[in-house]
């Protein structure tokens, strides 16, 4: 007893003595992440805020300080209205379709004999690793109207021929297909994720109780898929509001303005015009938009998270 | 022990510094630079290249047979000019207005560079570009084609020498045309005719060949360079003599509209002509190229620009080499002599039958093997009848961005020409101020 007390305190001692060490090497090990967190990610967002704030053009070399006037002009500007209307029609679809499908295809991969299921999720999942600017040039001659395969398979049916891309009324929901053709094998493994937490004795429970499959699915499957399906339509929507890619190389926006996204008019103010004043405060309103969408499905579905 | 180490590394610290020191750009030589400078921007392209060691900096865009010509040009250049010594370099095309911009804004711009020819108005009047020696100025007004070297004036001064011209005329499917016992036609009238008599053809309410495919999209301005093409050629014009006002929007202007409707089918295959399913596009000079590898079944002619009812004319975009107003005098004197180098008739004629460009030099069409290529003459015709499409404007690039999507609406149908000329004219005025 009297020998272990000294041997506790030289041990506490050790560890004072260690701890200016045990901080210098937690500086260190942190120094390189941090530093890389503060050049690439917060000073980029301070700087885009500081040009928001002035008339900054890459053509010109003075840039003054103009305070909100780039939010003033955004606002005051009629496509800035088509371009949201556009981005919230294309959140709206894809997130429906994703979640949607992504859900249907999971509970129908998961009632699949075992040996099909790892088939299936790689046929699903295949064009999720596929290129987007691959897939998008394939479905423009997919959809092309005159001579483009879809067509020629819906004149079968009769139905059809459709503008698609030549469309105003057609070109957002074509785009929209596309990418959920294309990204529906990702939600649909985090659905497969999701189904696999939920307790196999609840549906035992509910058969027992004489409980059928479609009620399954709204009483147990459903609402313990809260958590998973907020997850897939906040990544969603926060992903469909920042969409370009698919929309840059299928139609550059048009016909007209009518796929025109707020990220591809961020691009052509920024990179066709050079107005980055303009463009970053452009940026600032999506985040706004992101940050409002993303805040109110917490909020919506915050009430019973936890199971 | 400590001590010696901590001296060992400040040695290597130091030693390492000095070797970073030592590999300075060339070009940083304050000898040769202040030298250089003395001769001025003045000098004629006999003079021996500034004295010590010269370097600049030459960015172009992609295109490989391009790329590889300009770079055995350099070398000969660098060669016949000791101490001069060219770092060349290509980005993607599509990124290259960024990388220009960006540059030009952290004051970094490459010393030769090459520029849209819609960019210039806005770089010129920032001081961003240099202005072209005397004897480059005289070279460009005894030996280019009167658009192509006004094209490159602002003011009175030039800043630029031509890179390639941007011209498109109509090149038809003889096959098609021969199917259907037609003549090529010579004016916008003949077309529409034979088009609608004997090349479009439908099978019930589907179109399965078209008599002609002029660009429908924005992308890249063609909708814009075609529409405006035919605008000209039926009396019309794009802005007001001041610049300051559309004035497109005239019973001219209509009927031009409605011919470049009839002649573009948005719904239709894009790359018909390609497939054969269309008789007839609007395209450059390049484009010979791309029949012979992707399409050398097809038989096809290049023709000359059709005639309107006022006028025949072929509106074209120029791109052009220039310099940077932030080299030094040394750079800027050996830029110019290396871009008078390269648009020699010899130089420029081998680089137009490499990379397909149409010469801007009216001298290369008295060369034999040039003046006998059909193909070449069409376009030669077209650059007699050749005008610059866009305004010198700042701007410019938000009115074609207008033009071009309104145009879009019309092709599909979606508005008349009257709405598609009143909405661009309402958009154009509300953006110049008007």
């Amino acid at each position: 007893m009297t020998q272990a007390k000294p041997a506790a305190r030289a041990s506490a001692r050790r560890g004072n003595r260690n701890k200016p060490a045990q901080k210098v090497f937690i500086v260190v090990a942190l120094a390189p992440i941090v530093l890389y967190f503060l050049v690439f990610s917060v000073y980029p967002v301070l700087s885009a805020l500081y040009i928001s704030f002035h008339d900054w053009s890459l053509m010109e070399r003075e840039h003054t300080f103009i305070g909100l006037e780039n939010y003033a002009w955004a606002f005051s500007d009629p496509s800035f209205y088509t371009v949201v209307r556009n981005t919230l029609l294309f959140a709206v679809l894809n997130v429906l379709g994703q979640t949607v499908m992504g859900l249907l295809l999971a509970v129908f991969v998961g009632s699949l004999p075992k040996r099909l299921v790892t088939w299936m999720r790689v046929v699903l999942f295949t064009p999720v690793v596929t290129s987007m600017v691959a897939v998008s040039l394939m479905f423009v001659w997919l959809y092309q109207p005159s001579f483009g395969i879809i067509n020629y398979l819906l004149g079968f049916v009769g139905l059809g021929p459709f503008d698609f891309l030549q469309s105003e009324t057609q070109v957002i929901p074509a785009i929209v297909l596309m990418t959920v053709w294309k990204n529906v094998g990702y939600t649909m493994v985090i659905f497969i994720a999701g189904l696999t937490t939920i307790p196999r004795d609840l549906y035992e429970a509910a058969e027992i109780d004489g409980a059928n499959r479609l009620a399954q699915f709204w009483r147990i499957t459903l609402p313990l898929l809260k958590p998973t399906i907020m997850f897939v339509t906040i990544t969603s929507v926060i992903s469909s509001l920042q969409v370009f890619t698919q929309i840059y190389t299928m139609t550059k926006g048009g016909p007209g303005l009518s796929s025109r996204t707020i990220v591809v008019h961020i691009y052509e103010t920024a990179f066709k015009f050079f107005e980055m004043g303009r463009a970053t405060s452009l940026a600032f309103i999506l985040f706004v938009i992101i940050m409002v969408f993303t805040m109110l499905q917490l909020r919506l579905m915050r009430s019973d998270i936890q199971y | 022990m400590k001590r010696l180490l901590t001296v060992v590394l400040c040695a290597t610290l130091a030693l390492s510094l000095t070797a970073c020191g030592s590999s300075a750009s060339p070009s940083a030589d304050s000898g040769g630079t202040a030298a250089a400078a003395d001769a001025g921007n003045e000098a004629s392209p006999g003079t021996d290249a500034p004295g010590g060691d010269v370097k600049i900096s030459f960015m172009s865009h992609l295109y490989k047979p391009w790329n590889d010509k300009l770079t055995e040009q350099i070398k000969n250049f660098e060669a016949a000019n000791p101490g001069v010594s060219v770092e060349y370099s290509v980005v993607e095309h599509a990124d290259l207005n960024t990388k220009l911009m960006t540059a030009f804004s952290a004051n970094s711009a490459p010393t030769i560079m090459g520029i849209y020819g819609p960019w210039m108005a806005d770089l010129v009047a920032n001081d961003w570009l240099d202005e072209a020696p005397a004897y480059v100025v005289e070279d460009i007004e005894a030996n280019t084609f009167d658009f192509a070297g006004e094209s490159a004036k602002y003011g009175d001064k030039y800043y630029g020498y031509i890179q390639h011209l941007g011209i498109a005329t109509p090149v038809i499917n003889t096959d098609l045309y021969a199917a259907a016992g037609a003549e090529p036609p010579t004016t916008y009238e003949e077309l529409l005719q034979v088009n609608r008599e004997k090349l479009d053809i439908y099978d019930g309410d589907t179109l399965v060949q078209a008599g002609s495919a002029y660009p429908s999209k924005r992308d890249g301005s063609w909708n814009v360079i075609a529409w405006s093409t035919i605008l000209q050629s039926y009396g019309g014009k794009i802005m007001s003599d001041d610049n300051k006002t559309a004035a497109f929007n005239t019973p001219e202007g209509l009927e031009a509209t409605k011919v470049y409707a009839e002649l573009t089918h948005a719904s239709f295959v894009e790359q018909s002509f390609s497939l054969g399913k269309s008789a007839m596009e609007y395209v450059g000079p390049f484009q010979r190229s791309f029949y012979q590898e992707n399409c050398p079944d097809i038989n096809y002619q290049a023709l000359e620009p059709l005639a309107g009812p006022a006028d025949t004319v072929a509106a074209l975009y120029v791109w052009f080499w220039t310099v940077s107003g932030g080299a030094d005098d040394a750079q800027k004197e050996t830029a110019w002599k290396l871009l008078h180098d390269i648009s020699s008739d010899e130089n420029y004629l081998d680089m137009s039958n490499t990379a397909g460009f149409i010469s801007f030099r009216t001298k290369n069409y008295d060369d034999p093997s040039y003046a006998s290529d059909e193909w070449i003459n069409s376009y030669r015709k077209a650059l007699d009848v050749g005008t610059i499409y866009y305004s010198k404007i700042a701007n410019w690039e938000k009115v074609d961005l207008i033009l071009g999507t309104e145009l879009e609406k019309l092709v599909i149908g979606s508005q008349t020409a009257e709405d598609t000329l009143a909405n661009a004219e309402a958009e154009i005025n509300k953006l110049l101020g008007a």
